[in-house]
This record gives C-alpha cells, structure tokens and sequence, in this order.
C-alpha cells in the first residue's frame, strides 16, 4: 500500500514538472517588454526597470527558471509585485476559503446528484429520469457566472433572503459562514449535479444488467436491498472518479465564482493577480492548482483499488 | 436463449444514408434547429441589427424592448438586440476558428504521438501537463498574458482543448497500427501516407467529428468567461461576455441586460451539445452514454 | 398420490409488446415431487433457462414477462402471490446457482458475506451467528483452509470453488427445491464430476428436490430420474431417463441421442444435428422442430402437436407418433 503511493507519487513527477514550466513559461508569452507591460501604462523608466529587476527579467530565462526551481525546492514561490507578501502566503491565506466553498459545493453535488442517478436508473423515463438528464444537458451549457447573476437577482434582489456577495469567516459567526456560501456553492453545484447524476444513472443502468444482481435477488434479497448493497458498491467504484474529477471541476469553477460573489479565496486570488498582471502570483497559484488536481487524482486512484478489491497494489 | 437476444433491435436497413438518419434522429435534429438560429444571427447580423451595436443613443438608456429596441437599450443607450447579434457571429466566430485550430493540431499531435514510439512518450507527458491545469484557468491565463484580443482568446482556448483531440487520433493510430491486415500491410511495404489517410484519419474522423462539436461548445461557454473577466477582446467589442460583465453593475435597475446575453450563450452551447450527443448516436455508436 | 412439490402448467413466457411480442417459453408443464431430480434438456434458445428462472419470477422486465400460466410450490401458487412473499420463497424454500460462477458472485463482496447474507436476511442471524454458519456451509461443500477463504473475495477462488461457494449460498437455508442452470458448464471435467458428486451427496443429506437444467446429455444420465426435453420453449418430450433415453418418440430427441457418439466422450460438445436452432424472431409457425425434422408432415406446418402419451409417465408432443391418434389422446384426456 504505501509502495503502491510511492509508486504513484513518483509517475506523478513528469507531469508535475513539466507543469511547473508550463506555469513558469506564461509570463513568456507577454509580448515585447514584459516589464513595461506590466508596469503599465504611464509608468516611468525608473518604474519600468524596477519590475524589470524585481522579475529578473534582466536576466535570461533559463537563469530565471533555474531560480524559479531553488525557489520551488525550498518551499517558495516568490514575491508578490501588489500584495506586499510572499506567494506562498498569499495562498495559504486563500486557501481555506476556497477549500470551504467547493467542499460545501462537492457535498450537494454527491449528495443529490447519486441519489438522482440511481432513482433514474431504477425508473427510465420517469420525471426524475427526464429531469436528471435535462439537468446534465443544462449543466454543459450554461456559464456558470452568468447562472449566479441569475441567482443573485433571483434570491438577494427579487425576494432578498440571502447575501449576494461577501465572505464571513466560520470561526467569526458559523450561521453567516453558511449564508455566505449558499447562493455560491448552489451556483457550483448546480451544473455538476446533472452530470453526475447522469453518469451515475448510466453506471447503475450498466449493473444492474450483472448477473450477481440476479443472484442477489434469487437468494431472496430485498430489491431495495440489491440496489444499495450489491449494485450501489460496483456502481461506486468508476462514479468515485467522476467524483474526482468532478471536484477539480468545482475548484476551477471557484476561479469566476468568487470573482461574482467577491469571495476572497484562491479564485479571486488569481483573478485579481490577472488583473493587476501580478505574474509571480498566477504562476505560483497555477502551479498550486495543478499540482493539487494532480494529488487528488492519486486520492481517487487510492479510493478507486480500496473500493475494488479486484486492484491489487502489486502491479501497475 | 436470453433476454438480449429478444431485446435487439431490428439492424438498420442497409442502404439508408447518413443524412437521412441523421435527421430521423431527435437529438440531432434539435440541436441543429437551435445551432442553425444562431448561425442564421450571426451571419446575417448586418442584416437583423436595428442599429450599429457600438452606436449610443444617450437619450434612450435602460429602455424597456419596444419596436425600436427589440430588446431594449444599456447603460449607454445602445441597441441590445443588435450587440446580440453581433455578439452570435463573434461568438461563433472564435469557437468555430477554436475548433479548426484543435483539429489541425490535435491531429498532428495524435498522428506523431501514436506512429513514432519515440515521440509518445514526451508528447503525451506534456499533453498529460497541459490536461492537469483546470482547463479555464489556463485559458485565462494565457489569454491574460498574450493580451486581450479575439485573436488571443482562440489561442488560448485551443492550447487547452488540444490535448483532447490528439488523445482521440492518437488511439486510433495505435488501434489501427495492430489490425492484422495493416500490418500485414506494412510488412509487404505499404507507405505511412497510405496507411494514415486510407484508415488512421477515416477511422478518427467519427469520434473527432463529435468530440469537436463539444469542444465548440466549451469554446463559446469558455470565451464568455473570458470576456467576462476582462481577458476576452476588450469593450466595447459587443461579445456576449463583455454584455453580461456590463450588465453585472445594474442588476437591480436592469436585470435583462446580464439576462438575454447569458440566455444566447445557453442556447448555444445547449444547441451543440445535443447536437454532438446525436452525431454521438448515430456516427458513434461505441460512444453511446446509456441513454435508451 | 400426494402432491407434487412444484407443479408448472401452461407457463408463457414473452418477449415484448404488441405486434413484436415473441414467445420464448410456450405452454410449458412439468411436475418435481419432492426429493426427485428432474433434468431439463434442450439447445441453447430452447427456453429451459427461461422457465427456470419464471419459476422465481425472475424474468428480466422490461422486455421479458410472464404471460400466463401456473406454478404451484408447496401449495401455493407463485404467480399469485406478492414480491415480498416471492422474496421469502427464492433463497429460503427455492434455491437456485447459475452457470457462470465468476459472474453470478458480487466481485466486491468477499465469499463469505455472500454466502452469510442470505441467512441474516431469511433467519434474521445477527452477523456473527451468519458467519459461523457460513463457515461451516463452506466447510460443508468441501472448500479447504474454509476460515481464509471466507474472507477472500471472488476472483481470488477457483471456478469450481466458486461454484461450491454458490452451491453454500443457494442451500444457506436449507431449501426444497435446489434450481442449477448449467452448474457445471463453465468448468472443466474433473470439477464437473466433483460439483455433480457434491450436488448428489447434498441432495440425499438435505432431501431437497432439484431441477437441472442442462444440455448435456451425459450430466442428465447420471443425475436425474426423469428428464423433459424442450425445444423451441415448448416441452417435446417428458418421461423417466429410461423411457426418454430408452425408447426416444419424438424425432428431436432421437436425432439428440444419435448426434452424441458415446456418452463417455466429448461430453462438452453440443450434440448437432442438421439445420440451427431458430431464434425467437424466426421460430416456425406448426411444430416448432418441422423445418429440421426428418419425419416432417404437412400437418405439422400447421398446427403445434399436443402431447400423447406413449406409455405410463412418458410423453411426446409428435404428429408422427404411430401408437395414439390427436383424438384419442384428446379425448383420453378428457376422460
């Protein structure tokens, strides 16, 4: 087991290198002198050769990249140019906020996206069936910044129930902490729940069709029965990583979400930094955020062999 | 005897061309009247505007759709309507040229990736980087960086949506290459060439053909957002993202300004996405989600 | 005579709706008394799978459902009665293994679960008393090093301990009437002989009735006391193993026997005979066997044969029968 982590942390290596120069090489791409670009408009030389030096952009980029990858080994990820704090700061400051908002999001999405695939599963055609593969047609095609401007004129403008903007911390007043985040994690929510539902609907429809189900019931099972306990475990295991990925979905959706709630998480973080063409914090919180989709597909691959027993940790 | 063999539908009478079973299909043919509205608007923009969509009519703000303002006016009094349309053939525009750019380098990624071993390895690592960003946020961020442009934006989208089609081309090459009559084939001397366009690039083209129809939906869904955040081609460039972000500041006075714009990229990307789920259907039967 | 344990009448299975409706089990009957081993025969398509599997009201639906017919066990009539009572006959007073062992077991379940469920939901054991019970099920079908293997999951056993697992499972809670679909087809001969020898000796043990349904011809020799033939989802001949085996009277069954050179040999091979088993879409109007039957008349093109009686206890459903003309059998019915 352990091996069988260290084996995957490992393969994880090429990828996540070649991430970080991916993430390393964005601000190659600003046309002309980066620098005054960044500086912006206005800016004087004196200003302009500041960011130039503060960049390293005097310097060429292997030598930047070079430092780029001390930094990364010694836990930094540089300085940033309008927050007056280390990136790595700037980060773990965020990060909980985000962890909060599409945690609370996750939790909707399995709680009634599952239920909902199974019930459609078990009725085909039914309203439930109809609804849930509407919903999953509805979740690919709507932007979801767009559906919390609908939310927000539905629930904080028209009938006025719920903030539409704005974080309250949990440890300041629990009770706000929930309020805060009901309008922004329905809004990430909303468009996983069908497709999960749907993928989960398909899976059920899959084994159901098993013949161990109809051995589970020619022991004399309960239907309901069957369902949760003998169908609903090998459904779970391929749903587990739509979950998976479903959760990276939410993390990257948090990026606009909480740009329209004003959320300050990491999302906001790095929308800001785009803005304000803070290039040492949109290469270090792209790199956080890759790498952290990445661990979290090693999780679903854990989760995915300890619901499985037919994986062994042996081989590959 | 089992229940399968009773249940199996009747096998497709041979001889029926494609068309004609495209458009018995519902899905297909749903998602091709809502996609077909759009492109009607966006090519015939010029035609359907009651106005120029940059033109203000500084007397008329926040109108309420009338006859002279189908769809009413913003807070610099122009035309709502003829932004929307204008905004279709952006739209459309840039997921359309997203999509060229995907093929052509998705194929030849595929292509390179799935025929020469050696350059397996190293492209799909980088693919494999690329797909490990959340797909957005590299978009915006490149856009961010290359400045924003419609130009940008498309680059930016099919740097991200690329690796999808070169897996596709790329497993086909490998499923193709092991048939036995290919390699058969290649034994006796057959060329690459022949072996690429007479089966790699035909046996791809079903399941490509799809997963485009898709990537042009995330396209519109994607360049929205951009332009949302600002990264899009820049205002007063009337694309759907741009309206939405300008109608965000009046949401109490005029909730259908941020309302119609939203309304347009939905019906978009609905259209698309039914209509990739019916060419799944019928091109790509291996495909089919369970779907009855 | 006392009654029959199960007793099947004009059971109809189909397969469809409307104007597509197919009929894959077609006025089949049949009766196993109680302790008895009756053999069910036939090519794949012959419906012998579906009928047993109409017994338990286990019919996929949608498509497949019972249309008609009666199937009267210990007293009752199963196709009366509701799911839940349904569900506190299968695996309580009806057992039933199926052919494939690997997929017939939940792979996410270990052995010893599957085998302990059936009790904690029919004798309400808690889960300890189950397990022990378990245990001692597994040690019973002959599965060595029983207290490890119990906590094993499905594919790390062997095909025939697998069956044996299902065999412990199917007789958890010691049944009447034990079902085997093919129990023995998926594996090889030397298992074979082992699974048969255990059903044999477990039968005798527990004094249950079981209905083998097979198309091997060698298995139901050796096993059973009176076997009926199915073709086409109608029963084509009935009668003891001596009687059918004996003295075959319905042409299919002849050409059956003929097709196999030795019952020693080549046990798993179907035995053929000329033309393909029709499949549900395409099954003939009349007797079902004419287009492949030797002894075919224009009669049989028309109209199904009901069954005569060719001696105490044996059956055939032929036109070509010399013995008893349709209208003394009609009426001998009648009488």
């Amino acid at each position: 087991m352990g091996e069988f982590i260290l084996r995957r942390l490992l393969a994880a290596i090429p990828v996540l290198l070649i991430v970080t120069l991916i993430a390393a090489s964005i601000m190659q791409l600003v046309p002309g002198d980066p620098a005054a670009v960044i500086a912006g408009q206005g800016a004087s030389d004196a200003e302009v050769a500041q960011v130039r030096a503060q960049l390293g952009l005097d310097r060429s980029f292997v030598v930047r990249l070079g430092e780029w990858y001390v930094g990364l080994a010694r836990g930094d990820l540089g300085h940033s140019l309008m927050l007056n704090r280390s990136v790595g700061q700037a980060i773990l400051e965020r990060v909980p906020v985000t962890l909060a908002l599409s945690g609370v999001a996750l939790l909707l999405t399995v709680l009634i996206g599952v239920p909902a695939g199974v019930l459609a599963a078990l009725r085909p055609n039914s309203w439930v069936d109809q609804l849930v593969l509407t919903m999953a047609l509805i979740g690919v095609s709507v932007p979801n910044f767009w559906l919390s401007l609908m939310l927000i004129v539905l629930f904080g403008v028209i009938v006025d129930w719920l903030p539409t903007g704005g974080y309250v911390p949990f440890a300041e007043d629990p009770v706000e902490w929930a309020r805060s985040l009901v309008l922004p994690s329905i809004s990430l929510a909303l468009l996983q729940i069908g497709l999960l539902a749907r993928i989960t609907r398909a899976t059920m429809l899959e084994v159901l069709r098993n013949d161990y189900v109809r051995t589970a019931r020619a022991k004399g099972l309960p239907r309901r029965m069957v369902v949760a306990k003998h169908a609903l475990k090998n459904v779970m295991i391929p749903v587990v990583t739509v979950i998976g990925i479903s959760f990276g979905l939410l993390l990257s959706g948090s990026v606009v979400i909480e740009t329209v709630y004003s959320i300050p998480g990491m999302g906001r973080l790095l929308a800001t930094a785009i803005f304000s063409r803070d290039y040492p914090v949109i290469q270090g919180g792209l790199l956080v955020t890759a790498a952290t989709l990445v661990l979290l597909n090693l999780v679903v691959d854990l989760l995915y062999a300890a619901l499985d027993p037919r994986v062994t940790y042996d081989r590959r | 005897m089992t229940a399968a063999d009773a249940a199996q539908p009747p096998a497709v009478p041979a001889g029926r061309s494609l068309l004609r079973r495209l458009l018995r299909h519902r899905l297909f043919l749903t998602g091709s009247i809502l996609f077909g509205l759009m492109l009607v608007m966006a090519v015939f923009a010029d035609l359907i505007q009651v106005a120029a969509p940059e033109r203000m009519h500084y007397r008329f703000r926040f109108q309420n759709p009338s006859w002279q303002f189908p769809l009413g006016t913003d807070n610099f009094g122009r035309d709502l309507w003829s932004r929307l349309v204008h905004g279709a053939r952006l739209s459309l525009g840039i997921g359309f040229a997203v999509v060229v750019m995907t093929g052509v380098a998705g194929t030849a990624i595929g292509l390179l990736s799935g025929y020469f071993r050696r350059l397996d390895e190293p492209l799909m690592r980088v693919m494999d980087a690329l797909m490990a960003f959340p797909a957005i946020l590299l978009a915006i961020a490149i856009a961010a960086a290359l400045g924003p442009s419609a130009i940008n934006a498309v680059i930016a989208l099919a740097v991200v949506y690329t690796p999808r089609t070169a897996r596709i081309v790329r497993s086909t090459v490998l499923v193709v290459r092991e048939m036995e009559y290919i390699q058969a084939a290649l034994a006796f001397g057959a060329r690459h060439r022949w072996i690429i366009f007479r089966h790699v690039l035909p046996n791809s083209l079903a399941p490509l053909i799809v997963q485009l129809t898709f990537i042009f939906a995330y396209a519109v869904l994607a360049e929205s957002i951009l332009s949302f955040l600002g990264v899009g081609p820049p205002p007063p460039t009337p694309t759907w993202g741009n309206m939405i972000a300008e109608g965000k500041d009046y949401l109490r006075e005029a909730p259908l300004l941020a309302l119609f714009p939203g309304l347009a990229v939905m019906l978009t990307a609905l259209g698309l996405n039914i209509l990739g789920d019916g060419l799944r259907d019928v091109l790509d039967p291996r495909l089919r989600v369970q779907h009855d | 005579m006392t009654e029959p344990l199960l007793s099947v009448e004009g059971l109809r299975v189909v397969f469809g709706q409307g104007a597509r409706e197919q009929v894959a089990v077609d006025g089949v009957s049949f009766q196993v008394a109680a302790g008895e081993t009756l053999g069910i025969v036939g090519e794949s398509g012959s419906g012998k799978s579906l009928t047993a599997l109409a017994v338990l009201r286990l019919v996929p639906s949608p498509p497949g459902r019972i249309a008609g017919g009666r199937v009267r066990f210990e007293g009752r009539d199963l196709a009366g009665i509701s799911e839940r009572e349904m569900e506190r006959v299968r695996g309580a007073r009806i057992g039933m293994i199926f052919q494939e062992p690997m997929s017939a077991l939940n792979p996410v379940f270990t052995v010893g679960e599957q085998v302990a469920e059936a009790l904690r939901v029919h004798e309400g054991l808690g889960r300890r008393e189950a397990s022990a019970r378990a245990l001692a099920l597994l040690q019973r079908v002959g599965i060595a090093d029983a207290p490890r293997r119990m906590k094993q999951y499905p594919h790390e056993l062997s095909g025939g301990m697998r069956q044996r697992v299902m065999i412990a499972a199917a007789l958890a809670c010691r049944p009447s009437l034990l079902i085997a679909d093919e129990p023995t087809t998926a594996l090889d001969v030397t298992i074979q002989a082992q699974i048969l020898a255990l059903l044999r000796e477990l039968q005798r043990e527990m004094g249950m009735a079981v209905v083998l349904i097979t198309h091997d011809l060698g298995v139901v020799a050796q096993m059973v006391d009176r076997v009926v033939v199915m073709y086409g989802g109608r029963v084509a001949e009935e009668g003891t193993v001596e009687q059918v085996f004996g003295r075959p009277s319905h042409p299919y069954t002849r050409l059956l026997l003929e097709s196999i050179p030795s019952l020693d040999h080549d046990r798993d091979r179907l035995p053929t005979i000329p033309g393909m088993v029709p499949t549900l879409a395409e099954l003939p109007p009349g007797c079902r066997f004419h287009p492949r039957c030797p002894q075919a008349m224009a009669v049989c093109r028309e109209r199904a044969p009901d069954a005569v009686t060719v001696e105490p206890g044996h059956r055939a459903a032929c036109f070509a029968l010399p013995q008893i003309h349709p209208v003394e059998a009609q009426s001998g019915a009648g009488a």
